[in-house]
């Protein structure tokens, strides 16, 4: 029976079939987010009653037989870092509090062209600095599998109601991997297309040379189905790619048989928890026992990604934020009486610690005397890293990792260590700096939690690893074997 | 290389940014402590390789040079201050 729990892929055939109507998948939707988003608190803004008119006024359409999309009537959550016309973007930030954008993000003009349903906003950590949602002002967002511990982030909040089926599918952005890690923790799939494959026009700046938005969903086939809609050139984005769009659900092909793969050593170290290792060995094995072949890889440059990628992206936020004065929107601090103290005490007032502590690392690699020391190494580490992946697609169609080095972690465990919290990033950052295509599959379980498969395909190669991933999602059936407990528990 | 109590100060400063006396004494081992870990960059022999301000070079998209109006009023709406077809600040000096 086709519910909202239901594929979007799914819905949209039976939507069109009649025997489900969008209305009554909308009240099922927003029935069960009344019941767990106390738990999971997924949102930052709901437009329930907005969903459910739209939901009514699709109905008569489909009822009339109008030629509508595949994805009319599918319900969406996006990012709080993304403009949606006329309703608050927060980007979590008491700076933007009270913010409403006058105009729509591109991604969003073109699903609501595409008639989809916009659920709400969700939480991320602020201006999408961060891996759990715990730099969020408003709240944390918690993990539908144990809500003791965090969704990931930046994007925790559209991980975490996909997880929890309180949405069918959501968009993220991802900037170090903002989309993959929090999939990874959440157990849902999460994709980071080529850099320039889907315009930026409309999302909030965080690092520009690696900032790219991606879909959330619980299927591969939906992945590919809100990519098709989204991507595209777009003249409002300079940086978005003039490449024709492939219609990447149509073309969609389960591939796996003589796919030659390539595991980087670097990755898959003593840095990824035995459990974690485990689950993505048994993956590759999977693939391997159906025509595939696997062996790990030297890439000596992707050790150093980390580091490469907190100088760089920074050193980007540092001048993207600059923009956050009090003057012409957000947060103004009324008791300033000269303008750079209004400066100074309006951002001081406004962002929180990490945003802080970003913009001063950033400000600092880009000061006379250290640029050369720092800013100019990170980027010409960057092209090693480039290279790194180049000669290793040279010889291998996709290269896989885990996505995360440790299941989901426990709310508060890195609060005291921003180092440790930056770390967690390992795997997911090298693909930003080398602006890749890349998806976080689930592939098992560790202590009872979510292990990501991460899947790395060539620059603009989004259908080649849409393709693996199906294959990977035949072979191991994991929409179905892997749902959360907050899903599973609904009535 | 070393970051002392006066480059934190220093950069706030550059940064415009108002940082609690509370914040700064976390801030400085935590900001020293990530720039000891960068560090880590320079055991690669990076002299003949060209710095990357972007991954691959992609043709850009460009728009057609065309003024598109746009109200005044949906440009400010969300200013704190607005007078006079102008944005309201306080005295520069």
């Amino acid at each position: 029976m086709t519910t909202w729990r239901s594929s979007a892929v799914e819905l949209g055939k039976a939507f069109r079939n009649r025997s489900v109507k969008v209305a009554d998948v909308v009240a099922g939707l927003w029935a069960h987010h009344d019941q767990v988003e106390p738990q999971v608190k997924s949102y930052l803004t709901t437009f329930q009653s907005e969903s459910l008119a739209q939901a009514q006024a699709l109905d008569i359409q489909f009822d009339r037989g109008d030629a509508l999309s595949l994805l009319a009537g599918i319900p969406i959550a996006i990012k709080d870092n993304i403009h949606v016309s006329g309703v608050p973007t927060t980007c979590a930030s008491q700076i933007l509090k009270g913010f409403i954008p006058s105009f729509n993000a591109t991604v969003t003009d073109r699903l609501q062209a595409q008639q989809v349903i916009v659920t709400g906003k969700t939480n991320l950590d602020e201006f999408a600095m961060g891996s759990s949602t715990e730099n969020s002002s408003f709240h944390t967002s918690l993990n539908p599998w144990d809500t003791s511990r965090v969704p990931g982030g930046s994007s925790g909040g559209s991980a975490a109601a996909v997880a929890a089926g309180q949405v069918v599918v959501s968009l993220g952005s991802d900037t170090g991997g903002s989309i993959r890690q929090p999939a990874a923790f959440c157990g849902v799939v999460g994709m980071k297309p080529t850099y320039g494959r889907v315009s930026r026009y409309g999302l909030v700046a965080f690092a520009s040379s690696l900032d790219q938005i991606g879909p959330f969903s619980r299927t591969v086939e939906d992945a590919a189905l809100v990519l098709e809609a989204i991507s595209g050139v777009d003249t409002h984005d300079a940086t978005s790619s003039p490449r024709r769009s492939e219609s990447y659900y149509s073309n969609l092909k389960p591939t796996v048989a003589g796919l030659k793969i390539g595991v980087p050593k670097e990755l898959f170290g003593s840095e990824i928890e035995p459990g974690v290792k485990a689950q993505v060995v048994a993956a590759l094995d999977l693939l391997k026992a159906n025509g595939a072949t696997w062996e790990e890889i030297a890439m000596p440059s992707l050790k150093e990604a980390v580091t490469t990628y907190y100088i760089i992206a920074p050193a980007e936020a540092s001048a993207n934020l600059s923009r956050f004065d009090g003057v012409r929107y957000g947060y103004r601090d009324s008791e300033a009486d000269n303008l750079r103290d209004m400066f100074r005490r309006s951002r001081g007032g406004g962002f929180g610690p990490e945003v802080k502590r970003r913009i001063i690392i950033g400000t600092y690699v880009l000061s006379s005397g250290y640029y050369d020391a720092y800013y100019t190494k990170a980027q010409k580490l960057r092209s090693l890293i480039v290279r790194d992946f180049a000669q290793a697609f040279e010889k291998y169609d996709v290269i896989m990792t885990p996505t995360t080095p440790s299941v989901a972690f426990k709310l508060g465990e890195h609060e005291s260590n921003p180092l440790a919290m930056y770390l967690a990033d390992i795997a997911t950052i090298p693909v930003n700096m080398a602006g890749l295509p890349a998806i976080s599959v689930p592939c098992g379980l560790d202590q009872g939690l979510p292990v990501g498969l991460q899947i790395i395909g060539p620059a603009f190669g989004d259908q080649q690893i849409l393709n693996v991933a199906a294959g990977f999602q035949e072979l191991s059936q994991f929409p179905t074997r892997f749902q959360s407990p907050v899903m599973r528990s609904a009535q | 290389m070393t970051f002392s109590q006066s480059d934190l100060d220093h950069i706030i400063q550059l940064a415009h940014l108002d940082v609690s006396a509370a914040l700064k004494e976390k801030f400085l081992p935590q900001i020293q402590s990530i720039l000891t870990h960068m560090e880590s960059i320079n055991q690669f022999d990076l002299t003949h390789v060209s710095p990357a301000a972007t991954a691959f070079s992609v043709d850009m998209a460009l728009r057609d040079d065309v003024v598109v109006p746009q109200s005044d009023l949906r440009l400010v709406e969300n200013a704190p201050a607005w007078a006079d077809h102008s944005f309201v600040v306080p005295r520069i000096l």
